[in-house]
């Protein structure tokens, strides 16, 4: 009785206790369970004493090991473990982790009979043990993420690193993201803890066609929580993937942008842990502000690298302009030197030569080498194709625009050679208008050469016929005058041939300088007779002995009508230049080679006063090279210098007797021979 | 003494001036014939009748080397070319004549240089 009342009393204490106390018979039968213990499996005393402890209370997966010690424990092979962790299972099948406190019953002999165990249940310990253990690893990942988010600037590598890194530190079983365009196209993937497993999704994906997940997340700006995707995701090929453990996918956003999503595999027991869910959100929100930097420093560098181009476009146009105004520069020069500042506004400038092809001529860079990356522009000129503008690339580079060109360089050479084109078209403009002018000044020149002469002729001229008349007037009565008044007169006689002939070769100058002239083989001694008639008729009053000493009998020379004038001008300077009372020309022709040529020679030997050795220097010099109002070439010899030059002929003057040129001259002709 | 180029001119002259009285001591051909004769008269021209447009040398040049002889040399200018007026009036030639002009112009201006009543019969040396 009193033993009875002792154990009541006993088995009272032990139900008060807040630790689960069992005792487990050497036959695993359960001869004692406190009240604690019936709480915590969930069953009445009656429905635990008698039972066999391993086979009812422990799961399934641990009961062998357990039995197992539990034999060797009564067997005394071993000595009892102070403190263990085991799970028991409950009347509704959930597990409990149990911290047990054992010690063995042994009967009077000393032998084991028993276990008693005091056992508390640490299951919410645990838990929270294992919430911080992952969250300690959610956090180690966040830090290099976040480490990863500020030195990253690859958008590739940044995703690819935070999925490694979420996955590396086994706070997560796998991860995965999809990035947007802003049409919502997936543009990029990465993954981690998924392999081959991820390319069909991936492959979906770029067809436009999301994941359940994915498409609600993108709807919302809260994590997605999905408990079990692999009963609930069964249209998903990642499904089986997620055995035991659930999903977070969260939209990655940054004011109203959505960049895609971020999508984890988590522990099914932390997942609807609100502090898992914050730090997940926040990963999301720095990703999202990773790939917002990251987009703004690209478009930044997109900028920058316009605005680059834009410079260096400038830089080229400013160049040009530099080029386009320098005074009087030549066409050829000018494209030169615009195919030398090429190079530099192109964006690998050691490696780029440049070429212009216009109107069949080429320039070229020093370092010019045809390839096969070309940009190419035609250049037009009045809507002409004219030539073209080639860059090359002397190396492959990477592919951009228009190969490995910009788009901006393949602007730059087209704005270039439209400007090229139109300069060019200018600059012939140019020259068409300042050949023009040269002409007009050239003719203007002449014909003030021409009236200069003129005037200053035609003023002496006159002067001769009045001063004479003035003196025949004089004279008329004065028989002991009659020599002056023969020779006033004779002057009026020749002045009045003078004139005639001044007119004449004014009239026959401005016929050559307007009309082409066409040759022909022309008979020298007919002309050169008649070319004497005329002399001797002028000055009819005038002994004048013209002599032919010709080593020919017949020539012909490559000639036309003024072959006459010609002829008729060198003897009339001879005849006018001349003091003696007796005029003696002889007129030598001979057959000469000169220059691999053969020529018809004349020579005028006369017995004038001559022409100084300081004359004779200049005497045929070009109109347009000869100083005005000097005295040289009368209007005669300038129509013979021009004839000359139609035929191809050419002129000079030597003193009759050398060294003399007071003895008279000797004009040579040489007229190209027709055999 | 008379430089001009043009022998049917330099015959006139010749006429004119010694009808008119005046002795002529030279006659040049071109201006450098002029200051070699220049320099060889002991007993220098009175007047010297000038042409400008001459080959060789001009009668501008002439001028200014026949002026470096003798800065007193008295010199006419008698030239078709009417654009030298002013240069060689500049270098201090007595008068220009623009030909054409008349026999009796330049006897009259010869004659008032070398202060000699017109139509006097004092004969003066010319050139």
């Amino acid at each position: 009785m009193n033993i009875n009342l002792e154990e009541k009393r006993f088995q009272k204490y032990l139900d008060f206790a807040g630790v689960l106390i069992v005792v487990i018979e050497a036959d695993q039968r359960v001869s004692f369970i406190n009240k604690k213990g019936c709480e915590l499996l969930g069953y009445n005393k009656e429905d635990v004493i008698g039972k066999n402890w391993f086979d009812n209370f422990i799961p399934e997966t641990m009961k062998n090991k357990v039995k197992s010690v539990f034999d060797e424990l009564m067997a005394g092979k071993i000595e009892p473990i102070e403190f263990f962790e085991n799970p028991i299972i409950t009347k509704k099948g959930k597990e409990r982790i149990i911290e047990w406190h054992n010690t063995i019953l042994k009967d009077e002999q000393g032998k084991i009979y028993a276990t008693l165990s005091s056992g508390l249940d640490i299951t919410e310990r645990k838990k929270a043990e294992e919430k911080i253990k992952h969250l300690n690893l959610v956090l180690r990942a966040i830090r290099n993420v976040n480490q990863l988010i500020t030195t990253e600037k690859s958008c590739e590598k940044l995703l690819q690193g935070i999925c490694d890194n979420l996955t590396e530190t086994r706070g997560y079983f796998n991860a995965w993201v999809a990035l947007l365009d802003n049409s919502h196209n997936v543009i990029m993937t990465a993954e981690s803890g998924l392999g081959e497993d991820f390319l069909p999704i991936v492959e979906t994906l770029k067809k436009g066609e999301f994941t359940k997940c994915g498409q609600t997340a993108l709807t919302q700006s809260e994590v997605l929580i999905i408990e079990e995707p692999r009963l609930t995701c069964l249209d998903c090929s990642l499904s089986k993937k997620y055995e035991g453990r659930a999903a977070m996918v969260v939209r990655l956003e940054r004011g109203e942008k959505i960049f895609g999503w971020l999508s984890l595999s988590i522990p099914r027991n932390v997942v609807k842990d609100e502090d898992e869910q914050k730090l997940f959100k926040e990963v999301a929100n720095d990703i999202a502000f990773a790939l917002y930097s990251i987009e703004l420093e690209e478009e930044r560098e997109k900028v920058e690298k316009a605005l680059k181009e834009r410079m260096k476009e400038l830089e080229a146009f400013y160049e040009l302009s530099k080029i386009v105004e320098e005074p009087n520069i030549k066409e050829e020069i000018l494209i030169q030197k615009i195919i030398n500042m090429i190079p530099k506004s192109m964006q690998y400038p050691e490696i780029t030569c440049a070429r212009i092809k216009l109107k069949g001529q080429e320039f070229r860079t020093e370092n010019f080498e045809e390839t096969k990356w070309v940009l190419k522009s035609d250049i037009k000129i009045l809507g002409e194709l004219e030539g073209t503008f080639e860059i090359y690339y002397l190396k492959e580079k990477p592919e951009i625009d228009e190969g490995p060109f910009m788009k901006e360089e393949k602007a730059l050479i087209d704005a270039l050679t439209e400007r090229l084109g139109r300069i060019i078209q200018r600059m012939e403009v140019e020259q068409k208008l300042k050949e023009s002018e040269e002409k007009y000044r050239v003719a203007y020149n002449r014909a003030e050469f021409y009236k200069d002469i003129f005037t200053h002729d035609i003023n002496n001229i006159l002067q001769n016929m009045k001063s004479s008349m003035e003196l025949l007037s004089t004279f008329k009565n004065m028989l002991e005058k009659s020599d002056e008044v023969n020779e006033l007169t004779n002057i009026i006689e020749e002045q009045i041939v003078r004139g005639s002939k001044l007119a004449w070769n004014i009239r026959k100058l401005s016929q050559i300088e307007e009309t082409e002239s066409s040759l022909e083989p022309v008979e020298i001694f007919q002309v050169l007779k008649e070319a004497i008639n005329f002399i001797q008729k002028s000055y009819h009053n005038k002994e004048i002995d013209i002599q032919i000493d010709s080593q020919i009998k017949q020539g012909f020379v490559q000639a036309n009508e003024l072959l006459l004038d010609l002829f008729e001008n060198i003897l009339f300077n001879a005849v006018k230049h001349n003091e003696n009372p007796k005029i003696e020309i002889s007129v030598k022709i001979s057959k000469v080679d000169k220059d691999r040529k053969k020529y018809v020679k004349f020579e005028f030997l006369d017995n004038g006063i001559g022409v100084p050795d300081a004359l004779k220097k200049h005497l045929f010099k070009d109109i347009l090279s000869i100083k005005r109002k000097t005295k040289g070439m009368g209007l005669g010899l300038l129509l013979v210098s021009k004839i000359l030059s139609i035929y191809e002929g050419q002129i000079s003057v030597e003193d009759k007797i050398k060294g003399d040129p007071s003895k008279g001259s000797n004009f040579i002709i040489l007229l190209s021979e027709v055999i | 003494m008379i430089v001009e180029d043009e022998l049917s001119i330099q015959k006139i002259y010749k006429i004119l001036l010694t009808s008119s009285g005046f002795d002529i001591i030279g006659m040049a051909k071109n201006g450098e014939e002029a200051v070699n004769m220049y320099k060889s008269f002991l007993k220098k021209p009175d007047i010297i009748i000038m042409d400008h447009r001459m080959p060789v040398k001009d009668g501008i040049e002439a001028t200014k080397e026949i002026q470096q002889i003798d800065k007193h040399a008295k010199i006419i200018f008698a030239s078709a070319d009417i654009t030298t007026e002013k240069l060689a009036m500049s270098l201090g030639a007595l008068s220009f004549k623009i030909k054409p002009f008349d026999n009796e112009r330049l006897i009259n201006n010869i004659k008032e240089k070398l202060g000699i009543e017109p139509f006097s019969k004092k004969v003066k040396n010319l050139i």
